[in-house]
């Protein structure tokens, strides 16, 4: 999958681009101002854009319009900006983002709003995560282990879907309560909320004769191990 | 106390100290006066009366004697000088004693000594002074009063400038964009005022808006350094074979980098709100809304094991849809982190209001404290101390009242939306 990251802070760019490769083997180019972002989009065809729309030379917003509008149109954008109003949210999205984060994000939170929006942008591809004996349909929002349904509450689900989106990956306690509620995180005096729903999820997990991937970083957050 | 009152009681006290002496001295003056002219005519009347014995003789009648001459003869041959003095005689007409001036002085007549007194009524003297004594205080009353109104009209007609440019002033508010226009004067020391009044509320608007721009691109700027931090320390966390205290240090620069990005969140949305920056109303459900983060919340409801009390009533209010979301989600959030395990919450949305309560200990903190930045009621360092100060700023912004009251072991707040509501 081939991936153009346009943002015109170097470091950030590394810091994403390492944790996409890494984690998903994503070819991903790096754009860091606007003409060069031009030039790539008009050579390679991508899957997905993550665009910066503050860049030094240019709006970000006119190659959302560009691409849309090219037989290109295929390709998702996701649009990462440090301005938080209603405004530029709804700008971008009219223009055809398809994703609005506001930085500073969870790298994990933007590896799984691409894997999401890949899926939802390929008809071809499979709605269904497979890591070994556990399935996970995102058009059901059903979970089978071993082709048995297991019942998952609507939370456990996405925390699910969010550890095997970033397997393999330590996932910090706010990234998933960020995931899991919003950016409302700021007011848990404990994050306990996460500990027990991790806990429940593995139980469920566990009785369904599920290998136990969920492995607890200590002090730190957790971790989906499939190595 | 107002300058009109303060010029005429100034004025008015000052007349009637300056009238008063005036009096006291006009009084005596008049006096003198008339004592002199009284005098002259007794010594006229001497005069008069030595030629008239010359020319007639002493005895008999012939000298045209009332009883205002009296005629003695005495021995001595003392000649005296003629003199005057205040005295009184009975009247047996009036049947009462009447101030006289008498004067008194010898005369050889034939050789013999006759000493003369001639006498002159003072009544039609003391009541001129009286009269006119009367009409000057009663002149004096009229001029003061006359003061008074001629004050109040040329106070009017001179400060009525100032009066419109003062409530101009006022009523100007230092946010808005427009420039503040005062109107022209005919006097120059008020043109100065409004030259001086308006320089300073451009520069005031200059600093602010300055001012404005820099928290707000400060604000910005902050997010992308903390991006890079936060970033690279989940990285770090990534790296194969890292200790387990190497990951704590490196998740507690990612907390830390976490919790200064949405402090400076907090604070650029109170820069905003005080910025009237929302301005976009529209007609929205507070019952949705609340429902809406209720939903959202469920999760640590279910963690925490909250028992939610949730009764609503249909309430509709135009509002700005952000700010009615923070200001929702806030509230919630503060009663969640301020709960027990266990405890309960209650929402309750009337046609007109908004209540929330939760089940908790006393604050530590005064209660009049409970909207300030940084006041918290706890220990907590994990929270930024700005979500109430948030929410009043929103009901200031909408000049809503919200209240805060611990009764029964129960922290409640109460906002009256009764403003808002849309009909």
């Amino acid at each position: 999958m081939k991936i153009l990251l346009v943002e015109d802070e170097k470091e950030l760019a590394l810091s994403i681009s390492q944790y996409l490769i890494k984690n998903e083997k994503f070819n991903c180019d790096i754009a860091d101002n606007y003409h060069k972002a031009e030039d790539l989009c008009e050579l390679y065809d991508y899957d997905c854009i993550i665009l910066d729309i503050g860049l030094p030379d240019g709006n970000g917003l006119d190659i959302i319009k560009n691409v849309k509008s090219s037989e290109k149109c295929k390709t998702g954008i996701i649009v990462i900006s440090a301005r938080n109003t209603v405004d530029d949210k709804i700008n971008g999205l009219n223009l055809g983002a398809d994703d609005y984060l506001v930085k500073p994000f969870h790298l994990s939170e933007l590896n799984a709003r691409i894997y999401s929006l890949m899926r939802r942008l390929k008809s071809e591809g499979t709605n269904e995560i497979v890591i070994n004996e556990i399935s996970l349909n995102i058009q059901f929002r059903e979970v089978k282990v071993y082709d048995k349904t297991i019942n998952l509450t609507k939370s456990e689900f996405d925390l699910l879907y969010y550890l095997m989106t970033n397997k393999n990956q330590v996932l910090s306690k706010t990234s998933i309560a960020e995931h899991l509620i919003g950016e409302y995180v700021d007011v848990m005096n404990s994050l306990d909320f996460v500990y027990l729903h991790i806990k429940n999820l593995r139980k469920k997990l566990l009785n369904a004769n599920c290998k136990d991937y969920i492995k607890t970083v200590y002090g730190v957050g957790y971790k989906f191990l499939t190595e | 106390m107002k300058l009109l009152s303060k010029t005429s009681l100034l004025i008015i006290t000052v007349s009637i100290f300056i009238f008063m002496i005036g009096n006291v001295v006009f009084f005596y003056t008049l006096k003198h006066m008339i004592n002199k002219h009284v005098n002259n005519e007794l010594f006229f009347r001497m005069h008069k009366i030595k030629e008239e014995i010359e020319k007639k003789g002493i005895n008999g009648n012939n000298v045209c004697f009332s009883n205002e001459i009296t005629i003695e003869r005495i021995s001595s041959k003392k000649i005296i000088k003629p003199k005057t003095c205040d005295t009184v005689l009975y009247n047996s007409i009036q049947k009462k004693y009447i101030p006289y001036k008498s004067l008194k002085f010898v005369y050889t007549y034939q050789n013999k000594n006759y000493l003369i007194t001639i006498y002159k009524s003072l009544l039609s003297s003391n009541k001129l002074i009286e009269k006119i004594t009367v009409a000057s205080i009663f002149m004096v009353i009229t001029f003061l009063f006359m003061i008074y109104i001629l004050n109040r009209f040329v106070f009017e007609k001179v400060w009525s400038n100032f009066f419109d440019n003062l409530k101009k002033v006022r009523e100007y508010n230092i946010n808005s964009r427009k420039k503040l226009t005062l109107e022209t004067s005919e006097i120059d020391e008020f043109n100065k005022l409004n030259t001086v009044l308006t320089q300073m509320v451009e520069k005031i608007q200059k600093d602010f808006t300055n001012l404005k721009e820099l928290t707000e691109n400060t604000s910005h700027e902050i997010q992308t350094p903390l991006a890079i931090i936060k970033s690279k320390a989940e990285l770090l966390l990534q790296s194969e074979n890292i200790s387990e205290k190497d990951a704590d240090l490196i998740y507690s620069v990612l907390s830390t980098s976490e919790r200064l990005s949405k402090l400076n969140k907090s604070l650029l949305m109170i820069s905003k709100i005080e910025n009237n920056q929302f301005e976009d109303n529209s007609i929205i459900s507070v019952n949705e809304v609340a429902e809406k983060y209720i939903q959202n919340f469920k999760i640590l409801f279910e963690a925490g094991n909250f028992k939610l009390f949730y009764k609503s009533s249909d309430l509709s209010i135009k509002i700005n849809p952000v700010l009615l979301d923070v200001l929702i989600s806030n509230l919630l959030k503060n009663a969640i982190s301020h709960t027990e395990h266990g405890r309960e919450i209650s929402i309750l949305i009337t046609q007109t209001a908004f209540e929330i309560s939760n089940s908790g200990t006393p604050l530590k903190i005064s209660s009049d404290d409970i909207f300030k930045r940084f006041k918290k009621g706890t220990e907590d360092k994990e929270r930024t101390g700005l979500g109430l100060e948030i929410v009043k700023k929103i009901c200031d912004y909408y000049k809503i009242k919200i209240e805060y009251k611990y009764n029964n072991k129960k922290h409640t707040f109460s906002i009256d939306f009764s403003p808002l509501i849309y009909k």
